[in-house]
């Protein structure tokens, strides 16, 4: 069998397509990942019992079992609990069903990457702060966070990548992203392999962009 | 503003970090808490600075009770022993923020920023970020910030204890000025005994959480009043009580008899004392010369029964000639020197 990639260059703006969505997938979810992991792991070294432990059993639940039971979860789970609550039918988007499934699943690892940026932050400098005449809260605003949202910024570039990569789980609810691109088309033809070479070469390309765009970010960080 | 501490406790988990330490500092008077590490200086002052919470026992500062005072109202200044600055502000920046926080004007922050930095010659690093300081700067910068929001207590945690020699020498020195050109109270923490001596009006000696010896650096230097303290301020020669060895008595209990005598090498005369008393004749062990000053070890024989030949070091000025190991010396020892530090 000789490699030919005319099939793979005829469907290319399919594929593209297939890209686009792979990235407003990413980009949603990493958007919904950070606040709710900014939240939650703020959360995690509050002094606030309730917060405390609440954003505990969220970082516990989400990491501790699979991407795919949450997927599945938000597209056919919700609807249903919807169903007996309300009595009316629900419908979701493919693809908001996937933000809001990568989106919270992420949240809990952006959390730890969080707790752990403030937690490296040394303890004088709360300390100092509350000396100077600071409440936890302020110290926290004004000196911890900008000290800690240096230390995430490398943790959190890798999270994305991950991120773009889990996206492809979203295709097995039906969500057009590029990894149901490549599926679909090697299907249609029974030649899969110029397809997920093709896909493939999407996905390294995106993945080189993200980390050339994190460590200017860092470089930036690191000047001023 | 005077600064009073009635025994004060704490212990994390098993191990007891103070236990019942009292303590009164007037005002602008400054005191060194000096000791070997881990006797409970540190939490002391963070105890007092509103940080940590004591089990037990209770603070004034000028008769006003402390306890129920947060860290961040009780206008202390704090100096921590690694560099605590803001390492995303500016050396004018970090003192300003004590004042933002008691929300000064901003002309008036301007002002005493100048004025601060001025004070310890930084006035030309204002808009310097902390790693662009040296160490010496940086803890000039925190020293600045401490003070710049006025506050009613000085606390530092020894602060110089991350730099090299020299800077250390200025930089006390430095410390000593403004403290008191402002005249603040200050509490100071230290293991280096040279430091709180040089440096303090009082000196608090500590031991596994407790007070073993407060008062003036000379005091403490002349009058130990415990073979710890003797031992851990400057040298002394620690040696269980003899007959032949004469001291005046003071402070002694009712019936009790001394059991341990201290006497400072610079005490112990290579002579004979003109009388009988307080003579003695030791052998030449070691002779160590340092310049200006020899230190002689001289073993004194025991008169016999249970006692033990005696080590004695003694310190001369000058270069010792003549001194040899093994030569047979007078010594002499004037009863006003013997401290006695424990008693039966
Ligand atoms: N947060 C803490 N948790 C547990 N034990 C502590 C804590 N802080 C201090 N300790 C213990 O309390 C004792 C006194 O500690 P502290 O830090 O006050 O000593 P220090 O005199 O300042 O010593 P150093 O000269 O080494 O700084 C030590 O045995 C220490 O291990
Ligand atoms: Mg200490």
């Amino acid at each position: 069998m000789e490699l030919d990639f005319t099939l793979l260059w005829q469907h290319r703006m399919f594929m593209v397509k297939g890209a686009v969505v792979t990235i407003q997938l990413t980009f949603g979810a990493i958007i919904l990942g950070f606040i709710l992991g900014c939240i939650a792991g703020i959360g995690r070294v509050s002094r606030n019992t309730l917060f405390r432990s609440i954003s505990g059993v969220y970082v516990y639940v989400l990491r501790g079992t699979p991407m795919l039971l949450q997927i599945f979860f938000v597209y056919f789970g919700i609807p249903q609990i919807y169903m007996a609550l309300t009595g009316n039918s629900m419908t979701p988007d493919p693809l908001t069903a996937g933000v809001i499934a990568l989106g919270f699943n992420s949240g809990a690892y952006v959390a730890e990457i969080v707790r752990s940026g403030i937690e490296g932050v040394a303890r004088g400098q709360m300390e100092a702060a509350r000396s100077l005449g600071m409440t936890h809260g302020q110290a926290m605003r004004h000196i911890i966070l900008p000290q800690a949202f240096r230390r995430i910024i490398p943790p959190l570039g890798n999270e994305i990548i991950i991120l773009l990569k889990d996206s492809s789980l979203v295709s097995v609810i039906g969500a057009g992203e590029l990894m149901f691109s490549a599926r679909v088309m090697g299907a249609r033809y029974y030649d899969y392999v110029q397809f997920l070479a093709g896909a493939a070469l999407i996905y390294l390309f995106l993945t080189f962009v993200i980390s050339q765009l994190l460590a200017l970010l860092e470089r930036r960080l690191k000047v001023a | 503003m005077s600064l009073e501490i009635r025994k004060i406790s704490k212990s994390f988990g098993g191990v007891k970090a103070l236990d019942d330490v009292s303590l009164s500092v007037e005002t602008g008077e400054m005191i060194c808490f000096l000791g070997p590490s881990g006797c409970g200086k540190t939490t002391l002052l963070r105890i007092i600075a509103g940080l940590e919470y004591p089990d037990g026992g209770s603070m004034y500062l000028d008769g006003r009770d402390l306890s129920s005072l947060p860290a961040r109202k009780r206008n202390f200044g704090v100096v921590f022993q690694s560099y605590s600055l803001f390492p995303n502000l500016s050396a004018a920046a970090n003192v300003a923020y004590g004042l933002e926080c008691r929300r000064w004007p901003g002309e008036k922050i301007r002002k005493r920023v100048e004025e601060m930095l001025a004070l310890v010659h930084l006035g030309d690093h204002a808009r310097k970020l902390p790693h662009q300081l040296s160490g010496g700067q940086q803890q000039r910068v925190a020293l600045a910030r401490a003070l710049a929001p006025e506050p009613s207590l000085l606390l530092l945690d020894e602060p110089l204890s991350a730099l090299d020699a020299q800077v250390r020498e200025e930089l006390q020195e430095e410390i000593r000025r403004v403290q008191q050109h402002l005249k603040i109270t200050t509490i100071m923490v230290t293991h280096d005994q040279e430091e709180a001596l040089s440096m303090a009006d009082r000196v608090m000696v500590m031991k596994d959480g407790t007070v073993m010896q407060t008062g003036p650096p000379m005091d403490i230097y002349k009058r130990p009043e415990n073979s710890f303290v003797a031992r851990f301020i400057g040298k002394m020669n620690v040696l269980p009580a003899q007959k032949e060895i004469p001291f005046q008595s003071h402070v002694a209990a009712e019936g009790s008899r001394p059991r341990i005598i201290g006497i400072r090498p610079e005490d112990v005369q290579i002579a004979c004392c003109g009388r009988e008393e307080g003579t003695f004749s030791g052998v030449v062990d070691q002779v160590v010369r340092l310049g200006n000053l020899t230190r002689v070890s001289l073993r004194v024989e025991s008169t016999g029964g249970r006692e033990k030949d005696l080590l004695i070091l003694s310190e001369l000025q000058g270069m010792g000639e003549g001194l040899e190991v093994g030569a047979s010396l007078p010594l002499c020892i004037q009863p006003e020197n013997v401290r006695v530090l424990e008693w039966h």
